[in-house]
């Protein structure tokens, strides 16, 4: 089942150390590089299929293609923000291979004629920021990065850390953190456009997506096409936590069912059953096993079940567990972590986090199930970024399928 | 031009315009706290959310640019909904302190509340508390509870002063705006975010507590701080048996001069128009009558040789007749100005403080220096009117015209005249831009326009429109009064 594609050098000792990958292949594309053309390295990473890893699954290569096409200075920026609750599947790869990432970084900035890339990393990864600085540094003295590079271009890599923000993980309000303002999302733009960092074009990509790109390009696009199951190409470094015995992040062919994901690589639920899963991050909600048990581990297939891939990171939550509470911590989540432009996010977060105390306290009434419910349809597809809508399906999956311990936790005077 | 349908009804717009834009200036309710026509579209408050037909979700007005056919519906039942259901949760931590919050009246949550509201509050939780009261400086308060978070003021700050003093702080509804840390609000335009807010949180020190709104008369003036000539409110009233007291000036949207904004010193300058002298005329340091000092002064003007200074900051109108005065009893006429640079910078204060210099210069009146000294010797009477640069070298007859305390009280003859506050006018600004201030017409005056004097020493009856018709062609490019009144005029340097 397990799949070592992006994770394939993790295991090695001493894996973040440059000597040390040097002699596993390490930085063999970008060693390779003037024998491909910028050209040639967007059409592999078109035909693979490889899609967004940071959450959205949008394809790479069409992303690549706009900010290909756009005029001006060019920049990438790597999206290592990583704060999704139940998400540490990039933590993996600045752990264990940030050279990888680097080799991606340089591939994808010689495709797209850039000589700047960005990582923004979330400001509580201190040690792996760490890693990662180190990576680069070792990167700059072999010459894989500066002026004058042993494969003749110019590229330079800078790690810029949050300050502990979640929402500094929506691409634009990334952007907007780069350039040294507030992490604003921005107001989307009407026609298919790249990213902009001080007004130029950018391209944004999760750690995962950039590290996969030397696999692409060493093995060929019909290699990684033909992993998993169209159009869920290749594979991906699924996660899982919770009541489980093995948490952790283990690399699948997309396709594999979720089920067995968990009780073979999980190590299988910590107690008697499995309750309900949290698919990809807490912002996909929540499905019981019900559904659980007939999931395939593809964007297709978690959309057909109301909920969506993500970040591949699973929460497994078994009969123990309270589902008011669990709402209630995600909540708490979201509440603090709201940027706090839009009305309804700002408002609608709070208005829900203090409701959810009131069936904890034992204070709720039947009225506190329609605030939840209104509060969740005014947060949904009303505001700048997707944050709202994602509250919005986390409250109506706990809602679908768990709505009779809410109403439960009402106390009714007789 | 494209033709859109909004609620049905066609409306002819340019195209691409911003919906929200079209929708203001077709008079279609719109609410709307963060998009302000001097600022753009910010997109954060979501009360301008419209159905667009073929849109699966609803779309904010001030990101939408109209196209030809472009379907809008403002008042669907699910809109209608919508916009109720933002409000609430604008509301939802609000301290509902209108009986004691100064933006009662001109605040947009009322307003809106009316509109939508009148529902029965389902709030049970406990509000977030935050700070009220704060002084930010340059005479504006704060209070944390009454905002909407629109981002207008900060806005204002980083994209039109670009000072950067205010900063949003904290996260979600713990976000609060605040000072950037070291900093006091203390740009020469500050004051503009008051108008700005469109809800109680930010008020001005100087207004706060002294009036509610709904009491006042507001007129449509002109700024005499300087020689931009921004257009303004007059907001005044007069309480029972008690003169009319002007409360504050407010800026008046004007594209051709001020924009949307005035400066703080232009605002505050109303004050002066608290401080004009008492409806007295004095003569020879006497209280007199107004017919014995014109009886006066006209007899001195044929007798004796004279010569006038004007205040630079006198009416086209005003000027006009002081010429025709000159040319009836054959005298020089001088004005003087000063120049302020530190008052002066590139936006909209000028550093001429002197609002009508255009005019005089224009009138071919002269600048005072070396030949006006060297001829004030052979003069026997000096006119002045309204200049601060009066000066008065040697015992001599003076006749001065006077809206505010004069430095020659004991020793001059005196006409008082109304203020422009309460006049009419026209004024034209140092690019050149004629405008006209009104008067108010539930104001009764006290005192003589200076018009109405000048008309008694020539013995005619100009008003100020016959008066600057008789000149239009000569110096005003032909423009006709009445444009004027409907809209400044550009003449040109
Ligand atoms: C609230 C929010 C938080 C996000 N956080 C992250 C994140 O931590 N890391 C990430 O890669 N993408 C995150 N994203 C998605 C990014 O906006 C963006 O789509 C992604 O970085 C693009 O990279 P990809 O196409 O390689 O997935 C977030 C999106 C939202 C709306
Ligand atoms: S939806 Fe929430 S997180 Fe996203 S921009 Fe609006 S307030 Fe910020
Ligand atoms: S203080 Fe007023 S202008 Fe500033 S954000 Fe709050 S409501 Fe908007
Ligand atoms: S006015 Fe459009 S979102 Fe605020």
């Amino acid at each position: 089942m397990l799949f070592k594609n992006v994770s394939a050098r993790f295991e090695i000792e001493n894996s973040n150390s440059i000597d040390v990958i040097l002699e596993h292949n390490g930085y063999e594309m970008v060693k390779k590089l003037q024998e491909f053309t910028p050209e040639q390295i967007i059409q592999e990473v078109e035909k693979s299929g490889l899609r967004g890893k940071g959450g959205g699954g949008a394809l790479a290569g069409a992303k690549w293609r706009l900010l290909e096409k756009a005029k001006g200075k060019k920049y990438i920026v790597i999206n290592a923000d990583e704060s999704e609750p139940g998400t540490f599947k990039d933590r993996s790869i600045i752990e264990k291979d940030p050279h990888l990432l680097i080799e991606g970084i340089i591939l994808t900035a010689y495709a797209l004629n850039s000589n700047d890339a960005f990582i923004y990393i979330r400001g509580e990864y201190q040690e792996q920021a760490k890693i990662l600085q180190k990576a680069i540094d070792e990167a700059y003295e072999k010459g894989f990065l500066g002026d004058e590079t042993i494969h003749k271009y110019n590229i330079h890599l800078t790690l810029h850390r949050g300050a502990g923000a979640y929402i500094c993980g929506e691409k634009s309000a990334l952007l907007e953190s780069l350039e040294g303002k507030r992490g604003h999302p921005r107001l989307k733009p009407h026609t298919p456009s790249p990213e902009y960092f001080f007004n130029n074009p950018t391209l944004v990509n999760n750690v995962e997506t950039i590290a996969t790109i030397p696999s692409i390009i060493k093995n060929g696009s019909s290699f990684y096409k033909n992993l998993g199951v169209e159009p869920s190409c290749g594979s991906m470094l699924f996660g899982v936590s919770g009541h489980v015995n093995k948490p952790g992040i283990y690399e699948c062919e997309f396709g594999v069912s979720m089920l067995d994901y968990i009780n073979t690589l999980g190590g299988g639920v910590k107690g008697e059953s499995i309750k309900a899963v949290i698919t990809g991050g807490v912002s996909t909600g929540v499905i019981p096993f019900e559904i659980v048990k007939d999931i395939k581990l593809t964007y297709e297939d978690l959309r057909k079940a109301g909920s969506s891939l993500g970040t591949g990171g699973m929460i497994v939550m078994n009969e123990s567990t309270c589902m008011v509470k669990a709402l209630k911590n995600i909540l708490s989540f979201y509440h603090d972590e709201s940027c706090g432009q839009c009305t309804p996010c700002r408002e609608g977060t709070f208005w829900v986090d203090a409701t959810l105390d009131k069936f904890l306290d034992g204070s709720a009434t039947l009225e506190d199930i329609e605030i939840l419910k209104s509060n969740s349809k005014i947060m949904n597809g009303k505001t700048v970024c997707v944050f709202a809508p994602s509250v919005s399906t986390v409250i109506d999956s706990f809602l679908k399928y768990f709505q009779d311990e809410f109403i439960a936790k009402i106390k009714v005077d007789v | 031009m494209v033709t859109i349908y909004v609620n049905n009804k066609p409306i002819i717009c340019k195209d691409k315009e911003l919906l929200i834009k079209v929708l203001k200036e077709n008079d279609i309710f719109i609410p709307h706290f963060c998009y302000h026509e001097s600022l753009g579209a910010d997109g954060n408050c979501r009360m301008c959310l419209v159905e667009i037909e073929g849109s699966k979700r609803p779309q904010i007005a001030c990101d939408t640019f109209v196209y030809d056919g472009l379907r809008v519906h403002t008042k669907s039942e699910s809109i209608l909904e919508t916009n109720k259901d933002i409000l609430e949760l604008e509301l939802l931590s609000h301290p509902v302190d209108c009986p004691t919050c100064d933006q009662a009246g001109e605040c947009s949550l009322q307003n809106y509340y009316m509109e939508y509201g009148l529902y029965d509050s389902r709030v049970s939780v406990a509000k977030n508390k935050k700070d009220k009261a704060l002084d930010l400086g340059s005479n504006i308060m704060l209070d944390q509870e009454r905002c909407v978070l629109c981002m207008r003021c900060v806005r204002f700050c980083s994209d039109i002063t670009k000072t950067d003093e205010l900063v949003v702080m904290g996260r979600g509804n713990d976000s609060y705006i605040t000072t950037t840390p070291f900093m006091r609000l203390s740009n020469p335009y500050a004051m503009n975010v008051i108008d700005l807010c469109p809800v109680g949180a930010l008020t001005s020190k100087d207004f706060r507590f002294k009036q509610r709104v709904w009491f006042l008369d507001s007129t449509q003036s002109i700024c005499h701080a300087c020689s931009k000539n921004c257009s303004i409110f007059i907001d005044h009233n007069a309480q029972k048996n008690q003169n009319d007291h002007v409360h504050r000036f407010r800026p008046r949207v004007n594209t051709m001069v001020n924009g949307h904004f005035i400066c703080d010193e232009g605002r505050l300058s109303y004050k002066k128009a608290n401080e004009t002298r008492k409806n007295d005329f004095i003569m020879k340091s006497r209280i007199s009558t107004y017919e014995s000092i014109l009886k006066h002064t006209k007899k001195l003007l044929q007798s004796e040789n004279a010569i006038a200074l004007v205040s630079a900051s006198l009416s086209v109108e005003q000027m006009l007749l002081v010429k025709e005065l000159s040319e009836m009893y054959l005298f020089d006429v001088y004005y003087d100005y000063k120049e302020d640079e530190k008052f002066g910078d590139d936006f909209l204060k000028s550093s001429i403080k002197e609002s009508n210099l255009y005019t005089a210069k224009l009138l071919d009146f002269k600048l005072v220096d070396k030949p006006y000294e060297e001829s004030l010797i052979s003069k026997s009477l000096i006119l002045n009117f309204n200049s601060e640069f009066i000066s008065k070298p040697r015992p001599i007859e003076m006749i001065e015209f006077l809206t505010h305390e004069g430095k020659f009280e004991r020793s001059s003859s005196i006409f008082t005249y109304e203020y422009f506050h309460n006049d009419m006018g026209l004024l034209i600004n140092s690019d050149g831009v004629i405008s006209s201030y009104k008067k108010s017409s539930k104001v009764k005056s006290e005192k003589f326009t200076l018009l109405k004097i000048l008309n008694d020493l020539l013995d005619e009856s100009y008003t100020n429109e016959s008066i600057y018709e008789k000149y239009k062609e000569l110096f005003f490019k032909n423009i006709p009064y009445s444009k004027i009144m409907k809209q400044s005029q550009r003449l040109g340097l």
